[in-house]
């Protein structure tokens, strides 16, 4: 008999998602390793807005929606009603996209992050206000065609760096991850569950309808992504202790923006910005971070357990 | 035991006796006692909670909903600008049918920055769902939170619990604090029928097509209407047990009263004088102080109007555009039930004191004597310039 | 699966909570097209005389189940030790993973599950009283008497020579160790109770419904082919001998799997004329042969092959497990549920005896990456009518 990969089975079918939809994949992995004593806090964003047709729901596990900027302060208020109802044992997760991340729900995660609060914070990032109708956000990134930087007005600024800047904040474990490596994805969240404080990851979630690219394509695309050094994988301990997990050969990035429509805008000169950019975040990720080395080493030492 | 406090003070002690388990809140003029309070009783040890020194109101009350919705009593306070930012939550926590009880300390709103007593704030908030009380006193403002926790409870409406800025928030009185067993007796742990939990998993909030949103906010209106007959209900429940009263109208000598001068808050003990003071002139004025506003109770101020002829209201509000909203108010609940003619009076804004003087003399004017305020769009503005 | 109807505003919870799940919801409206899972002829199997199911033989062989690889590999083989030896391996030069480094040493695992598998003998199949005899026991007679045995068929293999085997007893030991012959043909009776009569020198065609010749069991300058020859000239009227090398006339050892071939197909030739059913002789796939763009060969990782460039290199476990993992499962389903975990929409995964993959197309929206990421051509996306 062969072994069932899912062990969690905490969604199931009938919800209104995009065929093809990269933050659904991201929510089975993510709740494949936190299981079903979760509770999930999530904005105003596509998840909310598939997750169910009240009174009905996709989701196993309880979910709480909320207002677009409070995803973490209410993952906080979740967490607070845990601890005082001796309910440790349960796992808050906040999950927003990116632009109750980046953008609506930036402060309310600062607070969150500056007081450590214990929610794993988990950003599915699909760059730009999907569910409205593709609108950009500060995480898509410059050159990007979207219904407010269309093709007369592309995108100037390149995307936010949020990891880094919950770096800042010292939060103990920050990290990207991607649908395109589901183990990476899971062993990161592994990781994260043991953690006390604020975690966070940021999870690379492709979409169809937004990037233009047929729908089979989704955890191609998201790979790629990984192999342009488009989007890096890698982790922050404690804020400033730096990870490489993944070290793609150089590839130009012309294979992933020729994949998706929504950089069909790109003129000469902006593709080749475009591969500059990436080359130069990349050297920026190299400096910083320790001499790369297979992913998913032991733990630092004052996370083995004893 | 008694005790001298303000009604910051005693706000935040009502929240320990009522044994709340998450605090989240934000600081702003005139609540920050309150919270300093609390977080002083919280890291001490007094009050066994969670206290969550939030980055914003909006975030405040985010995590109060979240923390009822999942089980916790919560408590939040603010004010003007922070009640303000909250209003997006307000609906939510209201539409959630979430227990909570807020402190409004009622304060003007910007621009200009004015910290002072303005009911607009709160007022302004009234189509949120929320339940709203206006405190007289200290005391008051003590029994009314033990009071709303009980009432929020059972009928899963928030409460705003409103204090007049500096008036009631920093004035100190004394106050009856009644002993934690007795309250406990009162007011037992906090075990919603059902919450987001992962014993029972489900989805707190989806998408909502049109058959079901309505028919979810009529029985919200039922269950909001009802809950003037049980906060009745349950403030004849603490009179019994502490001895105290706290009726949804205040009166005061109504009987046979041909003028009654209706206020909210702190104004209130103004108006006492100033009936007595009309009295020995020969008006027969009356008081009567709605300690309730939200759900506004129709009928209970039709009934003590009695033979009123002249209601006299007295805002310390605005609604830009229209009228004073107390004055709106009973003017729509008088329509087709009372005889009376309303005269609507804009006092006491942004800490302009309402005086005895103040009140006598917009009295006769409301009986037609002379005008002592400027008349704008059916309703009277005292002491601004012309 | 239906939405539960709401009479009254008090069927539900007072908070905003929801009460059923979503599979109401028959999001398989959504699609034009649609997943299909089916099974194709990896390269090996098709250049393979016999038409083994190699990748499947070699799937089993991954999980460390040598007998389970055995019992399939008998099936359409009954001399898997001769073939693992002597055949001269066609799958190989057709195996897909020497794209990405080096061919899987399929003729070597298929030695190492001949040696090592141990096959219970299987259930007896319902006799069919039906008898034959087979003239000569090279490898064409020994297949086709076994797979008619199988079938419940009462056969019984005539032999001139003292031993069976017939052209196998001549091939040098370099090639074929000795003792190796005898453990093949003891394990096809044991497995299909067929009868062997060594030593032959007459032929009493009565009682049986069938006689078949083994001409290639011999070179024709043997001996013992005179013998059948002049054992073949007796037979006459309804009882003409069947031969069963109708176009083969080698006897190179290392084209013994065309001869075990001719034995298959003269088997279902005699069984059809017989009336009886031949038990299916393996997995079922169907065209068009997997080719090299079917196969996702950047997904899999570059490894050695485990040093098999000298044949009767003795081998283990887990050398022979290790190399088994090499197949790349071309076309052939190996549950490796890559679908399973890339479906936003729980809609496939392994059915309840975790056996095979199965779909759910009342909520499957077809956006077809399962079969994107099926690295082996299993899972491909079909129009819908």
């Amino acid at each position: 008999m062969t072994e069932r990969i899912w062990k969690n089975d905490l969604l199931s079918p009938g919800h209104m998602g995009c065929p093809g939809c990269g933050a659904s994949l991201a929510m089975r992995y993510v709740l494949e390793i936190l299981g079903e004593k979760t509770i999930v806090v999530m904005p105003a964003g596509c998840w909310p807005t598939f997750v169910g047709l009240y009174p009905t729901s996709c989701l196993k596990v309880p979910v709480m929606s909320v207002p677009f900027a409070t995803t973490a302060a209410a993952a906080s208020g979740v967490k607070a009603s845990m601890a005082v109802q001796g309910r440790g044992d349960v796992t808050v997760l906040g999950w927003a996209g990116d632009g109750g991340t980046f953008d609506i729900g930036i402060q309310a995660l600062s607070g969150a992050a500056e007081r450590n609060a214990d929610i794993l914070y988990v950003c599915y990032d699909n760059e730009a206000y999907m569910n409205t109708g593709i609108q950009r956000s500060s995480a898509t990134p410059a050159g990007c065609w979207t219904t407010t930087t269309p093709m007369s007005a592309l995108k100037k600024e390149p995307k936010k760096d949020m990891v880094n800047i919950l770096a800042a904040h010292r939060v103990p474990y920050a990290a990207t991850a991607s649908v395109g490596f589901p183990d990476d994805l899971m062993k990161k969240v592994q990781k994260a569950r043991e953690i006390q404080g604020t975690r966070f990851i940021h999870i690379f979630a492709s979409c169809p309808t937004g990037w233009r690219y047929e729908t089979q394509l989704g955890i191609e695309v998201a790979r790629k992504a990984v192999a342009c050094r488009v989007f890096p994988l890698y982790e922050v301990f404690e804020g400033d202790d730096w990870q490489i997990n993944e070290m793609p050969q150089k590839t130009p990035v012309y294979d992933y923006l020729d994949m998706q429509g929504r950089f069909r805008g790109l003129d000469l000169e902006n593709r080749l910005q475009f591969q500059a950019r990436v080359d130069e975040e990349w050297n920026r990720l190299l400096k910083r971070s320790r001499p790369p080395f297979r992913p998913h080493d032991a733990l630092p030492a004052h996370w083995q357990e004893p | 035991m008694k005790k001298v406090m303000m009604g910051t003070e005693a706000a935040a002690l009502a929240a320990v006796l009522a044994r709340v388990q998450v605090v989240a809140a934000y600081p702003i003029t005139p609540q920050t006692v309150t919270v300093e309070e609390l977080s002083d009783y919280i890291g001490s040890g007094r009050l066994k909670a969670e206290f969550l020194t939030v980055e914003s109101e909006h975030s405040a009350m985010a995590a109060c909903v979240a923390a009822s919705a999942t089980g916790a009593r919560a408590f939040t306070a603010t004010s003007s600008q922070g009640l303000a930012l909250m209003h997006e939550m307000l609906h939510y926590a209201s539409s959630g049918r979430l227990p909570i009880v807020m402190l409004n300390a009622n304060r003007a709103l910007a621009t200009p920055w004015n910290l002072y007593c303005d009911h607009t704030d709160a007022l302004s908030q009234r189509d949120t769902g929320w339940v709203q009380c206006y405190c007289a006193d200290v005391q008051d403002v003590m029994d009314s939170t033990l009071i709303a926790y009980k009432v929020a409870e059972s009928t899963m409406v928030p409460v705003m619990i409103n204090l007049d800025g500096f008036y009631l928030t920093h004035t100190s009185e004394i106050v009856d604090v009644p002993d934690q067993e007795a309250v406990d007796r009162f007011l037992p742990a906090f075990q919603p029928e059902c919450k987001v939990d992962v014993e029972a998993p489900s989805t707190f909030g989806a998408v909502c097509g049109a058959d079901l949103y309505m028919s979810l906010k009529y029985r919200r209106q039922k269950d909001t209407l009802g809950v003037e007959k049980v906060w009745s209900e349950v403030a004849e429940d603490f009179a019994a047990r502490f001895e105290r009263r706290h009726p949804v109208l205040d009166p005061y000598r109504m009987d046979h009263a041909e003028v009654a001068l209706v206020v909210l808050g702190t104004a209130s003990g103004t108006a006492r004088l100033a009936a007595d003071a009309l009295r020995l002139e020969g008006v027969a004025a009356g008081a009567l102080r709605l300690s309730m506003f939200r759900p506004f109770p129709k009928q209970a101020i039709v009934s003590a109007l009695g033979g009123v002829r002249h209601v006299v209201v007295i805002d310390r509000d605005v609604s830009i555009g229209a009228e004073g909203i107390v004055a709106q108010e009973i003017k729509a609940c008088l329509y087709g039930r009372h005889h009376a003619h309303v005269h609507g009076f804009i006092a006491g804004i942004g800490g302009v004191d309402v005086t005895v003087d103040m009140l006598r003399g917009i009295v006769k004017q409301a009986l037609g004597g002379q005008e002592t305020a400027i008349a704008l769009n059916e309703s009277y503005w005292v002491e601004v310039l012309p | 699966m239906a939405r539960q109807v709401i009479q009254s505003v008090y069927d539900l919870p007072v908070m905003p909570l929801t009460i059923q799940d979503m599979t109401w919801n028959k999001t398989g409206t959504w699609r034009y097209m649609v997943p299909v899972i089916r099974d194709k002829i990896p390269p090996c199997r098709a250049a393979c005389p016999l038409g083994n199911p190699i990748a499947n033989v070699i799937g089993m062989m991954k999980r460390g189940d040598m007998d389970g690889a055995l019992a399939l590999l008998l099936r359409c083989n009954p001399l898997p030790g001769i073939t693992g030896r002597l055949c001269y391996h066609p799958c190989q030069a057709k195996c897909l993973r020497k794209e990405l480094d080096s061919p899987v040493a399929i003729w070597t695992l298929e030695r190492y599950a001949a040696d090592h598998g141990v096959v219970p003998r299987p259930e007896k199949p319902a006799a069919t009283g039906k008898r034959a005899a087979v003239l000569g026991s090279g490898p064409a007679g020994l297949t086709c008497g076994f797979l008619l045995a199988l079938n419940g068929v009462d056969v019984h293999i005539l032999e001139p020579a003292a031993r069976p085997g017939g052209f196998l007893n001549r091939v040098s030991t370099d090639k074929l160790e000795p003792g190796v012959l005898q453990r093949e043909i003891e394990r096809l009776v044991d497995v299909s109770g067929l009868h062997i009569e060594t030593g032959i020198t007459t032929l009493d065609p009565a009682g049986f419904d069938r006689v078949m010749v083994d001409e290639s069991a011999y070179d024709p300058n043997e001996e013992y082919a005179a013998v059948i020859n002049r054992l073949c000239s007796r037979l006459s009227g309804r009882r003409t001998p069947a031969p069963l090398n109708e176009a083969f006339s080698g006897f190179k050892p290392s084209q013994v799997a065309h001869a075990i071939g001719l034995g298959l197909r003269m088997a279902g030739v005699v069984a059809a004329e017989l009336g009886i059913a031949l038990r299916e002789q393996g997995p079922d796939a169907e065209g068009p042969v997997i080719k090299k763009e079917d196969i996702q060969i950047d997904r899999f990782q570059e490894s050695a092959s485990a040093g098999f460039s000298e044949k009767n290199r003795p081998l283990d476990k887990a050398g022979a497990m290790a190399e088994a993992v090499r197949c790349l499962s071309c076309g052939t389903c190996n549950l490796c549920q890559r679908c399973v975990i890339s479906c936003p929409d729980a809609c496939i995964d392994l059915d309840e005896t975790e056996t095979r993959i199965v779909l759910d197309l009342y909520h499957c929206k077809g956006c077809g990456i399962c079969a994107y990421e099926c690295p082996r051509g299993v899972l491909t996306m079909e129009g819908e009518a």
